[in-house]
């Protein structure tokens, strides 16, 4: 038996995002080529294709991919399943990464650029309908300068909270 | 750029997600009760009722929220009738979070049970509709003997 093929608790951190994607493969290689991930596990369905389950090795984090089944109501944005998470990513090169990206096919939601809180921030959507931010840190501000330039952000955009005039 | 500045910030994995949540206050209340969540900090839009950003954090790792706004786009999943991404959380003692989660008012979508694959695991779903795994891995295997353990429960399953 071979100890390094254990699957390690120690190895986790406490959170890990599970996605549910169309075209496991096709994604692992964005992942690793975008994002620079690493595949160290996978198990196929019994129809010998669909993936039930893949682990890869994204920087220190785990992320964990499965195929669609829709008939256990597994489905990836592109089947429909909009999602309410982005998974952020933090990175020492955020422009290295970010260009990498867009050159593999990625949907820029929100252009990189340096944010008021202190980090150089992008969002992306990759091509399984996935979205992404990333960010390297670029400034150290203390809570007090955070929360004035959030203010400062606050006070730029109330357009977020103010209702449309015919709501 | 400063060299001294951390460009990946202490305490802070490569991957956190960031969820878009109903009702940010009383879902930052339902995180600390259900999942033993840690508040690290909170900034509510210039409205004062909607949140803007959170971070919290649960065991080693972090985690952020916003509100819902439409007008950017930003939805949680009850909004959008369900979600594609399940947050995974592996702790040391999975029944007595899996307890705690449920009695904060979580709903179950698996509930927990030794799985093929080595872990105590289950489902549960939060009052935006994010979806939670959570497990304690309680028996070792190598990933050939996982591989064995899988197929042996598709073939019962397809029987």
């Amino acid at each position: 038996m071979c100890a390094k093929a254990t699957k390690a608790l120690d190895d986790f951190h406490t959170i890990t995002p599970h996605l549910t994607v169309r075209g496991v493969n096709e994604a692992v290689k964005f992942y690793e080529q975008v994002f620079g991930a690493a595949e160290l596990f996978r198990n196929l369905a019994p129809d010998g294709k669909s993936v039930m389950h893949v682990e890869l090795l994204l920087g220190d984090s785990r992320l964990l991919l499965h195929d669609e089944f829709p008939e256990r109501g597994l489905l990836s944005p592109l089947g429909g399943q909009a999602t309410g998470v982005v998974l952020h990513l933090i990175f020492e090169d955020v422009d290295l990464v970010y260009e990498r990206a867009v050159e593999a096919g990625a949907t820029i939601v929100m252009p990189l650029q340096d944010c008021f809180w202190g980090d150089r921030y992008a969002i992306i959507v990759d091509p399984f309908g996935h979205r992404w931010s990333m960010a390297t840190r670029i400034e150290d501000l203390s809570p007090k300068q955070l929360k004035e330039r959030g203010n400062e952000f606050n006070a730029q955009h109330r357009d977020w909270t103010e209702k449309k005039p015919h709501e | 750029m400063a060299s001294s500045i951390k460009r990946v910030p202490e305490g802070h994995h490569t991957i956190s997600p960031h969820l878009t949540v109903q009702d940010g206050a009383r879902i930052i209340d339902f995180y600390t009760r259900a999942f033993g969540a840690r508040e690290i900090r909170r900034s509510m839009a210039a409205d004062g009722t909607s949140l803007l950003h959170a971070e919290l954090q649960i065991g080693d790792s972090k985690f952020f929220l916003n509100g819902e706004f439409p007008q950017m786009g930003l939805t949680s999943p009850l909004a959008r009738g369900g979600t594609s991404v399940v947050i995974h959380l592996y702790v040391e003692d999975v029944d007595s979070l899996y307890r705690q989660a449920v009695d904060a008012g979580a709903k179950v979508v698996m509930p927990l049970a030794d799985q093929f694959w080595g872990d105590r695991y289950g489902v549960v779903e939060d009052p935006s509709g994010h979806r939670w795994s959570m497990a304690s891995h309680v028996k070792d295997m190598t990933f050939e003997e996982m591989k064995r353990a899988s197929e042996a429960t598709a073939d019962h399953c397809e029987s």
